[in-house]
């Protein structure tokens, strides 16, 4: 097939040259003609006149014919049988020297390998369109509070419907909320679920039908429709088993029966991964206060509509919602978010950072082949000068080295390849949960194919410098002196360019490590306000149909006698040393109310300020270590009954009260008025990266919550009294799951789960490039050392040492990899801002990290070249010199 | 002055033509009309002997060719120097003064 096609080729070639000749000759021989014309000679006489001049016509045009076609019969049919024979001897020469193969494949296969794996963590991250049909017209609506200054704020339920009626820009929009859920019955232990409460709307939006029977419509999704729900696929199997029979069935969720009219496929999990059940919001316009926001905003643009426009169109109505509704919507914007950027937009600039960090190894690992192979075209100068006397032209020696690069490459990419699927493998375990679309990591085609480009372009990277040089080097006096020439000095010059580039490539890398690893002891540091070792958190839900619970009421008898008596057993197990309840552990954000400070002249509105309330029972700050500073705790007088008490942290303490003691002062929120009794310290409750913010307890008996956590903090390992825990609460309530169980110190560190990914990835990325660097210094001493045996020889037998010798050889290596350092340092001020969102209490330019880098990059030099330098310094000077 | 052998009738054509093509492109027949009036003839007797004499000279990478407009507005092939034309026009042009400086020494004509 591909003989025929080049044979067609050339046929063509062939017809194209003749016809050039042809029409350029008969050019000459018109113009000759209308030259005598104009001389005043006949036109035939002209025409006989001209072709005489001209010469033998049929001669000139096969001499030109036969100039021209060696060439395209050379290109034409030649050419596959070139390739095959540079191919046959590309493979000859590899073979003829494993060693250096196998060296130049690893390291390749190190470089593409590692690029590989985390190209396939940002394709299926960041590059891949969402799993839904016309993914890119898919955005997500966010209100912003400009008093606060936040940016992703919900919507109330009167907002999203106002913006439905009001939009010009949107095709369809949809709105959901989270819904805490308990799957009870059906013959199995009682299950927490993750559910949405979602318009009908959301999968009409999301494109995705369901897998059995259907999802729910206008008429379901309408205040008082009746109650039905949507399974995903992972639910329907894990507790139905997959039964097809269950459309029609009736499932009982938090109490109330509901039911199952569809599945959706495997995979599906909007809004968030685990999402197991779907059901109708069933809110009218007006079902739901404009004042609480509940409702994240999706929406799917109309055609043609481009970001810009679909900002400006819900920002207008924000506006005019905010003068309709002073009350609740005073300082509330809206805008409008891609709904890739809205998934991944956090991570990106972390993995654009870790890919960026992955191709200076490639690189690294390039400038290191290319430095073997340099060395390599050295010695075999000798031989291309030959095959150049032999006839072989300029561009068939460049293209027969390029094979033999590419060859290698290929190779290396292979080799690579299975590094990648190792590396995958442990980039998915090592990444930290919050990672999304964690699961799309793999390889596939593309990722192949990526791998595939890499290795051909690094191969041409590597290749091209040997090969021109090879083929460059001037052939006779190779020819002539034997390969020692001023070529090789000038293959010197290159070689130690290519060595000062890769130190300086991996000083980048091991700075920016360098600061990752320095940010992340930092974060360790922070004294996150609480004591997080052994402490056991679990969470029990108390459904609303068995246990009533008032918003705001304190007479909740069901759910305080539930929690007493849990409290009382946890309390007897063994090596438990104490056991509290929160509404929010201390690693839970929670969430924030307004209140006013008593006495004091009201703030105006949009002035207001927030803080996290927590609800907690007794001994939980001495259950989660946090430390009581003023005032006291709270005690057996806080009951339901007593007088409403509220416990400030420092923060709030020093904004409020700076001059003055709080504890006796009163502050109000949700209608009741409360006595400050004491100031505790504050909790990093955000993550040891965010900065502290203010916030207050209250008793939890004063303001009862069916949801919260139980905290145990035990004299051994929290987790093994776990299963203990939860039997005490299926011993009071069968139907109740435990759920979040794990300890308080796994829920503290994912919130450094991130950090420590990116400081994991670059150290590794640093350290193969370390190694890397290694090589390329010690290849590159060690071949002068071999070169310069006869000259180190002759210095021995005129007296220097064996300690000059050491000396002098480990010196050229430290000046190259100082030179290194130096420019690598020199990027990486500049480089390293890059990283500056990844950065915490540390500035990009770090003199401590720059002092270490130097360190080290110099230390592994010197280590590089005292190898070889020990091997000059044992120089026979008999033997050197004789064996000249 | 008569022809002489052919090889150096070769080489003096080449030189020639890289001399004509330095300040910039002509075609084919240009470069005959004006080699034939430099040198009345002595160099090119068939005027189709130039264009063996230009495709050797392209395949060596001295020339590059290509389809243009002549000043007649006619499609006609264009050729101009390649940088290795350059140099080697330098070379040749050393070569020949050295050459013809000799011979005019052992004539004694200078």
């Amino acid at each position: 097939m591909i003989k025929k096609l080049l044979g067609l080729w050339a046929a063509i070639r062939r017809q194209t040259i003749q016809q050039d000749i042809d029409s350029e000759l008969a050019y000459h021989v018109e113009m000759r003609t209308r030259a005598l014309e104009a001389t005043g000679m006949g036109a035939a006489a002209a025409r006989r006149e001209a072709e005489r001049r001209f010469g033998n016509y049929g001669r000139i045009r096969a001499e030109c014919r036969a100039v021209m076609m060696v060439d395209a019969e050379r290109q034409g049919d030649g050419i596959m049988a070139q390739f095959g024979q540079d191919l046959r001897y590309a493979v000859r020469t590899i073979l003829k020297n494993p060693g250096f193969a196998a060296t130049v494949i690893l390291t390749l296969g190190l470089g593409i390998g590692a690029n590989t794996a985390i190209f396939s963590v940002v394709d299926g991250v960041l590059l891949r369109p969402l799993p839904y049909a016309g993914s890119d017209h898919l955005v997500m609506v966010w209100q912003n509070d400009r008093l606060r200054g936040t940016e992703l704020e919900w919507f109330s339920g009167p907002d999203y419907f106002d913006v439905l009626e009001r939009n010009v820009v949107f095709e369809d929009l949809a709105a959901w909320e989270f819904m805490g859920a308990t799957l009870t019955g059906a013959d199995a232990e009682p299950q927490v679920i993750r559910a949405a409460r979602t318009t009908h709307s959301l999968f009409r939006i999301l494109g995705v039908p369901p897998m059995l029977g259907r999802v729910y419509d206008a008429e379901d999704d309408r205040p008082g429709g009746e109650p039905v729900v949507v399974f995903s696929h992972e639910l329907w199997a894990s507790r139905f088993g997959s039964d097809e029979t269950i459309i029609g069935r009736r499932v009982v969720i938090e109490g109330n029966p509901y039911e199952v009219i569809g599945v959706m496929p495997p995979g599906f999990a909007y809004p968030t991964v685990g999402t197991q059940v779907w059901t109708p919001v069933q809110m009218g316009p007006t079902s739901r206060p404009r004042g609480n926001h509940n409702f994240r905003v999706v929406a799917q643009l109309a055609d043609g509509v481009t970001l810009e426009r679909a900002n400006a169109n819900v920002t207008a109505i924000a506006a005019d919602l905010e003068e309709e509704y002073a009350d609740d919507n005073l300082g509330r914007g809206m805008w409008v978010q891609g709904m890739l950027d809205a998934t991944v937009g956090a991570v990106r600039p972390a993995l654009l950072l870790l890919l960026g960090s992955v191709a200076l190894v490639l690189l690294i690992a390039c400038v290191n082949v290319a430095s073997l192979l340099f060395a390599r075209s050295t010695v075999r100068q000798r031989e291309v000068a030959i095959r150049g006397a032999l006839g072989a032209g300029r561009d068939r020696l460049i293209r027969q080295f390029l094979t033999e690069s590419l060859v290698l490459s290929l190779l290396g990419g292979a080799a690579g390849l299975l590094v990648a699927f190792g590396g995958v493998r442990v980039l998915v375990a090592l990444g930290p949960a919050a990672l999304p679309r964690l699961a799309n990591v793999g390889i596939d085609g593309r990722v192949l194919l990526f791998a595939m480009l890499a290795s051909l372009g690094t191969g041409v990277l590597f290749g091209v410098l040997p090969a021109l040089q090879a083929a460059g080097a001037d052939l006779q006096s190779n020819l002539k002196e034997g390969g020692r020439t001023p070529a090789q000095r000038g293959g010197k010059g290159v070689r130690q360019f290519l060595v000062i580039t890769e130190v300086a490539l991996a000083a980048v890398l091991v700075t920016g490590a360098g600061l990752l690893i320095q940010s992340f002891w930092r974060l360790q540091a922070v004294d996150p306000g609480f004591a997080a070792g052994n402490v056991l958190v679990a969470n029990v839900q108390l459904p609303a149909s068995r246990y009533p619970q008032t918003f705001g009421s304190t007479d909740n008898a069901q759910v305080l006698a539930f929690q007493r008596e849990l409290v009382e057993r946890v309390g007897g197990l063994p090596n438990v040393e104490s056991v509290a309840l929160a509404v929010h552990h201390p690693a839970n954000p929670g969430w924030t109310s307004r209140f006013t400070i008593d006495g004091r002249p009201p703030v105006p509105p949009g002035e207001q300020e927030e803080a996290r309330i927590n609800p907690v029972g007794r001994d939980y700050f001495r259950t989660v270590g946090i430390q009581v500073v003023r005032g006291r705790d709270f005690d057996e007088g806080d009951r339901a009954s007593g007088p409403p008490v509220v416990i400030i942290n420092e923060m709030f303490a020093r904004r409020h009260f700076p001059e003055e003691d709080p504890v006796g002062q009163r502050l109000s929120f949700w209608g009741q008025s409360r006595e400050i009794v004491g100031v505790v310290a504050d909790v990093k409750f955000r993550g040891p990266a965010q900065a502290t913010r203010q916030g207050w307890y209250a008793p939890m008996e004063q303001i009862p919550f069916g949801a919260f956590s139980v905290l145990v903090r035990t004299a051994g390992e929290p987790l093994d009294i776990a299963p203990l825990v939860q039997q005490q609460v299926l011993a009071i309530d069968p139907d109740l799951p435990v759920f979040g169980v794990a300890t308080l110190q796994q829920q503290f560190s994912g919130f450094v789960a991130q950090p420590r990914f990116n400081m994991l990835l670059l150290g590794l990325f640093a350290g193969v490039a370390m190694v890397l660097a290694a090589v390329g210094i010690y290849g590159v001493m060690s071949y002068g050392v071999n070169q310069r045996t006869h000259e180190i020889g002759v210095r021995i037998s005129l007296g220097a040492t064996a300690g000059d010798v050491l000396g002098h050889v480990v010196g050229q290596g430290l000046v190259l990899a100082a030179a290194g350092v130096a420019i690598g340092l020199g990027a990486s001020l500049w480089l390293t801002r890059a990283l500056s969102s990844l950065l915490f209490g540390v500035g990009t330019v770090h003199l401590p990290t720059l002092v270490a880098v130097a360190f080290i990059v110099g230390a592994v030099a010197f280590a590089a070249s005292y190898v070889p330098a020990r091997r000059a310094s044992k120089v026979d000077p008999m033997q050197a010199l004789r064996g000249e | 002055m008569s022809p002489g052998n052919p090889e150096r009738l070769h080489g003096t054509l080449e030189l020639l033509v890289l001399k004509l093509l330095e300040p910039g492109a002509m075609n084919g027949y240009a470069i005959g009309v004006r080699i034939q009036e430099l040198t009345d003839g002595a160099v090119i007797v068939e005027e189709g002997s130039l264009y063996p004499a230009l495709y050797r000279m392209q395949r060596r990478g001295w020339l590059k060719a290509e389809w243009g407009k002549s000043e007649n507005n006619r499609r006609a092939k264009f050729y101009r120097l390649s940088r290795t034309g350059k140099r080697q026009l330098g070379k040749e042009t050393a070569e020949w003064s050295s050459f013809a400086a000799a011979v005019r020494k052992i004539l004694g004509s200078g």
